[in-house]
């Protein structure tokens, strides 16, 4: 039943890097406490958020991913000390220019989650995978709106 | 000593306790038995939620230290069981040990299908018994060892486990208790502790009323791994309480239960359980009910003042007498002290601090360890670790309650007296991991195995495993692709080298479970075959996919897919990748000659390495020569000289008086340093160890005739400067606990108070003597028993609140003091004021600070790497630190850390040559243009600038520091900084393969 409601509806591919001591263990702990979320979401690992190069980012989106998720530890929690600092200051500056390049906002988003939030990394799969169904929709009620504007006559 | 002396160490109790000891011993090069009662190490701490003051989640700093104590090579865990017999002496010691039946033997893999099973439930002991474990089960989801344990007591014999474990052979119900035997030379025992049983003082309602918890039941409510998932409730209407109240000092402090002791930890624990409600809840109510709120620790004072200022929540000074429920309240009696009324206050949740226990019967009745009359162990010679039978030492609360952090210095501690104890056999029964000659890989096509795993049903029932098979089987470069029951049970794992050797595989990717746990155990097994480690690829199609996609086996399939394919796309560009190695100079250098330099220094001696100390004074002493007498009872200049000619006759220690450091250059394992004596030095290792001084006030009269600090009135004491029939009155937090300049507590002042108005009133015997205070903190072994006997003993304590009003010594001497207690003002000619004056960060601590890159805290002293379980390291490698440099504290804790930074220095010098992380940045000089970006990001100053032409910097990194986090690559703007095993090319390779349309 759930496979076929789901071919009917827009199913968001997301990308997530996540940092190996804190995410990772989070998503860990999900999996040992079963705890459910959706499938829509790859996980790939690095072993500290301040590793995600923006560029990461953007390559995702140009390669067709409709979703990227970004999470490490909480501030202070970070087992490089400020990696995850670092990843705040390009996710912010990533988060201002995706707009630009026609990015919905939604479709990105930073999250910090600790070792034994397995609870919070699945809510944090599925809320994302809600916001990106918003900008699924968002763009495409926009992409419709643009095909109603008459032409423009040379 | 008889017989031959054993290389290896046991340590009774795997808590943090014991698992610190573990590591410092085996890093050292002892094998190191823990064993454990339980069936898996980790102990109170892997219960907790977050720890204070810090706020860092308990769980993401041990579990990757229980992981590696998993994979040491000399740690061996033995758990669920227990010490029958000790026999022998220091040196050999013979231990029986009874391994309890679990009824699971070694196959055990811990998938877990048998517990999935089980049809009985118990209450699950890890969750305080509010949750629900089976029959058959493994505590906790991040247990280590990965074992599962039948508890015999509950289990109904239904054998449905051993049917789901079919083929594995890992149930067997005919296993029986078995004993063993070991030959160690030293025993560290940590047994932790017992909580006392609040329902002992039935007025308070505990077991009686639902929503009356203890500390530790309410840690386990509001962790997010608990049996709630975080979400805080009551029991019985399944509500969110809007109030909760914290009662302190249930059971502690209180002769009459039994614990006339502090049990240390209670105030912090609530105002972190505080905070953290209010961090999801900031509606709920919380009010703190304490006598003396007891933030002493490093940070904690600001923790408190935020947890009051910034979050609200409600202090409140007094005793409840009673608890009763009326509907669904729970009513709280109390006499606010500070209104000297009795009131009571609705609330829906109250929480009990109840005392630790000692829980030492073990060690009295099996090791023949002296007792002190609470039950805990009787330190001898002033050293907390050291125990009354010569070889067997203790750490954490077995000698006293302790926080995680003064537990950890203590558990380095006993590994080093224990270490010391072995020198001569060191090395002898530890192993190094062999493995045959790595094959080369350069230039070759590659070609890649993978082994997909049905890991039982645990991925098999959701993921259609052999489809999956068939489809990587398709990928280009995949030549070996097979699915097996299970990747990591002995018969997969033999297979790994053969099915390499047999296709000539340069690549090998498992698609199962975490890499978190068990890419040590496949790396090791490719290792086996000759191939790197850095070859092996992992896919985690467990975790990441079956286990939590349950309701869509098809999507899960596709995923596995996907998720292998990505792996196959980023083992085609994988290189192999070796870790650096770098000399280490077997030498230390200690700078500070006080108790903790002096005392580190002899350690440090004692394990076998040379150490040059080094003192800026004409003396070594320190502070220990202007004291006469310390808490509880000691000579300080016994000690002094005890120790100095500890130091004269070990013959390894080089001292250097009226000698400060010129220069640094080096980095770990090879320092140069330059004195100002003219030597020049190479050590492998830092110690600081300096310092701190006794605040000059310029507040309360001081500078006036007949106002003194405390350390000048033991002077005093000692020259006979009083007169009997004087009226002496201290005023205590002089210049500590203020806002807007020193905000901590300095720890040592309430005690050191108390102790001199003590010595005061025996050689003074008429004398007045006041003792102004705001919290009284006597929290050290014997010191709230000091307490109780200043007031037996005719000593006044009036307390005093800077928010309502300070007090004033005006130009006559007279106190002129606002008592809280009684709501009056009072007015007090002292004959003798005596400022308890804060304790301030030594005048060379910027100086070093500076010179060595080393970060000072916001207090102004030293800043650990961690502060609860690496408290005596810095971030920087070859950097430690021990005593007051770290933060303000007594005798006792500066010996602990002082023994304590001995192991952590001795892990380091142990070996000659020492392993650098493998997987690190590297710079690729033509692309990199100089800016320098890559050294501002690094958190190790690994990542320099050099200079390679006039005006052409390049950017370096020093492989010995750096860790491999890999910011540095990701803030480069030209594309040379390259993270090795972790590189742009890999990672694009894995987007571009998830994204790829088939
Ligand atoms: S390690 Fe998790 S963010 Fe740095």
């Amino acid at each position: 039943m759930w496979a076929e409601e789901r071919k009917e509806n827009f199913e968001p591919k997301i990308i997530a890097f996540i940092c190996n001591w804190c995410t990772y263990a989070a998503a860990d702990l999900a999996g040992v406490s079963r705890i459910q979320y959706l499938p829509n979401v790859r996980i790939i690992r690095v072993m500290c958020s301040g590793r995600v190069d923006p560029s990461f980012i953007v390559r995702a989106f140009l390669e067709g991913a409709d979703g990227v998720l970004v999470s490490g530890c909480w501030p202070g929690d970070c087992h490089y000390v400020s990696g995850n600092e670092e990843a705040k200051r390009r996710m912010d500056f990533l988060e201002k220019i995706l707009p630009m390049a026609g990015v919905n906002p939604k479709r990105f988003k930073l999250q910090w989650v600790s070792a034994s939030e397995g609870k919070a990394w699945a809510e944090s799969v599925d809320s994302m995978v809600e916001q990106v169904k918003e900008a699924y929709a968002e763009d495409k009620k926009k992409l419709e709106g643009l095909k109603n504007i008459p032409a423009a006559t040379a | 000593m008889k017989g031959k002396m054993s290389g290896s160490v046991l340590i009774i109790g795997g808590g943090i306790a014991g698992m610190a000891a573990s590591l410092d011993l085996a890093d050292m090069g002892y094998k190191t038995y823990i064993i454990e009662k339980t069936p898996s190490i980790g102990g109170t701490m892997s219960q907790l939620d977050k720890t204070f003051p810090t706020l860092d989640c308990a769980m993401c700093t041990m579990a990757p230290r229980m992981v590696d104590i998993s994979r040491h090579p000399n740690i061996e865990i033995i758990p669920y069981a227990e010490v029958e017999e000790v026999d022998g002496d220091i040196g050999n010691f013979n231990v029986k040990i009874r391994k309890m039946m679990s009824r699971v033997n070694d196959n055990c893999i811990g998938c877990g299908s048998c517990s999935e099973v089980c049809p009985v439930e118990v209450p699950n002991e890890y969750d305080e018994r509010s949750g629900l474990r089976k029959a058959i089960y493994s505590p906790f989801p991040q247990a280590v060892p990965k074992r599962y344990v039948i508890d015999t007591e509950h289990c109904i014999r239904c054998y449905k486990c051993v049917e789901a474990s079919e083929g594995k052979n890992c149930i067997d119900f005919s296993i029986k208790d078995e004993i063993i035997e070991l030959e160690v030379g030293a025993i560290i025992a940590v047994p932790g502790f017992d909580l006392w049983d609040p329902s002992l003082r039935p007025e308070l309602g505990y077991g009686e009323y639902p929503n009356v918890l203890t500390g530790i039941e309410f840690e386990r409510l509001i962790n997010a791994s608990g049996f709630t998932g975080g979400e805080i409730y009551r029991s019985d209407n399944e509500k969110t309480p809007k109030k909760i109240a914290f009662i302190q000092c249930v059971g502690s402090r209180d002769v009459k239960a039994g614990q006339p002791y502090c049990s240390r930890v209670c105030c912090m624990y609530a105002v972190k359980q505080c905070v953290l409600v209010k961090d999801h809840h900031p509606e709920i109510d919380c009010a703190v009910f304490y006598m003396d709120l007891r933030a002493f620790g490093k940070g904690q004072e600001e923790f408190y003042n935020r947890a009051k200022d910034e979050y609200g929540i409600r202090f409140i000074r007094g005793n409840p007498g009673e608890i009763y429920q009326a509907g669904t309240d729970l009513v709280v009696r109390f006499e606010d002290t500070t209104a000297s009324e009795p009131k009571e206050e609705k609330f829906d949740m109250v929480i009990l601090a109840n005392a630790i226990k000692p829980k030492n019967e073990m060690l009295a009745d099996m090791l023949g360890v002296e007792l002190d009359e609470d039950g805990f162990v009787q330190e001898q010679e002033n050293n907390p670790i050291l125990t009354s039978r010569k070889g067997v030492y203790v750490a954490g609360v077995a000698q006293a309650p302790r926080d995680i952090t003064d537990t950890v210095a203590t558990s380095s501690g006993a590994a080093a007296l224990a270490a010391a104890d072995l020198a001569s056999v060191r090395g002898t029964q530890a192993k190094e991991k062999e493995f045959p000659p790595e094959f080369d890989v350069s230039g070759q096509e590659p070609r890649i195995g993978v082994f997909i795993c049905h890991c039982g049903t645990n991925i098999a029932s959701t993921v259609n495993v052999e489809e999956v098979r068939d489809y990587i089987k398709t990928l280009p470069d995949v030549v070996f692709c097979d699915d097996v029951m299970y990747a990591c049970a002995e018969d997969s794992c033999t297979r790994i080298p053969e099915v390499i050797k047999e296709y000539k595989l340069n690549r090998f990717i498992v698609a199962s479970c975490t890499p978190r746990t068990h890419e040590p155990l496949f790396r090791e097994t490719c290792q086996g075959a000759g191939m790197n480690p850095y070859l092996f690829e992992f896919a985690n199609i467990r975790e990441n996919c079956s286990w939590v996609h349950h309701n869509y086996p098809k999507e899960a399939t596709e995923k596995a897919k996907e998720i292998i394919r990505a792996s196959v796309a980023r083992a085609r560009l994988l290189e192999p990748q070796q870790p650096g190695k770098i000399r280490v100079t077997q030498r230390a250098m200690v700078i500070g000659g006080g108790v903790s330099g002096m005392e580190a220094a002899y350690r440090i001696a004692r394990l076998g390495f040379g150490v040059v100390l080094v003192e800026r004074e004409k003396e070594l002493g320190g502070l220990l020569r202007r004291m006469h007498h310390m808490f509880p009872d000691m000579d300080p200049k016994e000690i002094l000289d005890e120790k100095i000619s500890k130091i004269e006759g070990e013959g390894k220690i080089e001292v250097h008086l009226e000698t400060k450091i010129e220069g640094l250059s080096g980095f770990v394992g090879n320092f140069d340093v330059k004195l100002s004596d003219g030597a020049e030095t190479k050590v492998g290792a830092i110690v600081i160890a300096a310092g701190c001084d006794e605040w000059k006030p310029d507040i309360y009269g001081y500078g006036q005739k007949d106002v003194y600090t405390q350390l000048e009135l033991q002077e005093l004491i000692a020259n006979d400067g009083l007169k009997d029939g004087e009226t002496v009155v201290m005023i205590q937090c002089v210049g500590s606990r203020e806002k807007e300049s020193r905000e901590y507590c300095s720890r040592v002042c309430c005690s050191e108070a108390i102790k001199n108005a003590l010595d005061v009133r025996k050689n003074y015997p008429n004398s007045d003597i006041y003792i102004l205070y705001r919290d009284i903190r006597t929290f050290a072994k014997g010191a709230e028993e000091m307490y109780r006997d200043a007031g037996l003993n005719r000593i006044h304590f009036i307390r005093y609140d800077i928010d309502v009003k300070r007090p004033n010594v005006d130009k006559n001497n007279v106190v002129h003091i606002y008592d809280t207690l009684l709501q009056e003002d009072k007015e007090i000619k002292a004959d003798k004021v005596i400022l308890s004056s804060a304790t301030v960060p030594g005048e060379g601590f910027e100086e070093l600070s500076k010179m060595f890159v080393l970060p000072l805290g916001q207090d102004g002293f030293f800043l650990e790497a961690h502060l609860k379980l690496r408290p005596l390291d810095f971030t920087s490698d070859g950097f430690f630190l021990c005593g007051t440099a770290q933060s303000p504290k007594d005798y006792m804790d500066n010996m602990a850390q002082a023994v304590g930074v001995s192991a952590r220095v001795g892990r380091l010098l142990a070996k000659k040559e020492m392993e650098t992380e493998a997987a690190i940045s590297v710079v690729n000089e033509e692309l990199c243009i100089g800016c320098g970006r890559c050294t501002k990001v690094c958190p190790y100053g690994a990542a320099n600038l050099v200079q390679r032409g006039f005006g052409v910097f390049k950017a370096n990194v020093n492989s010995a520091l750096c860790k491999g986090c890999g910011a540095c690559a990701a803030e480069c703007p030209t594309g040379a900084m390259e993270a090795r095993h972790f590189n742009d090319e890999e990672l694009y390779a894995v987007i571009d393969s998830i994204l790829q349309e088939v």
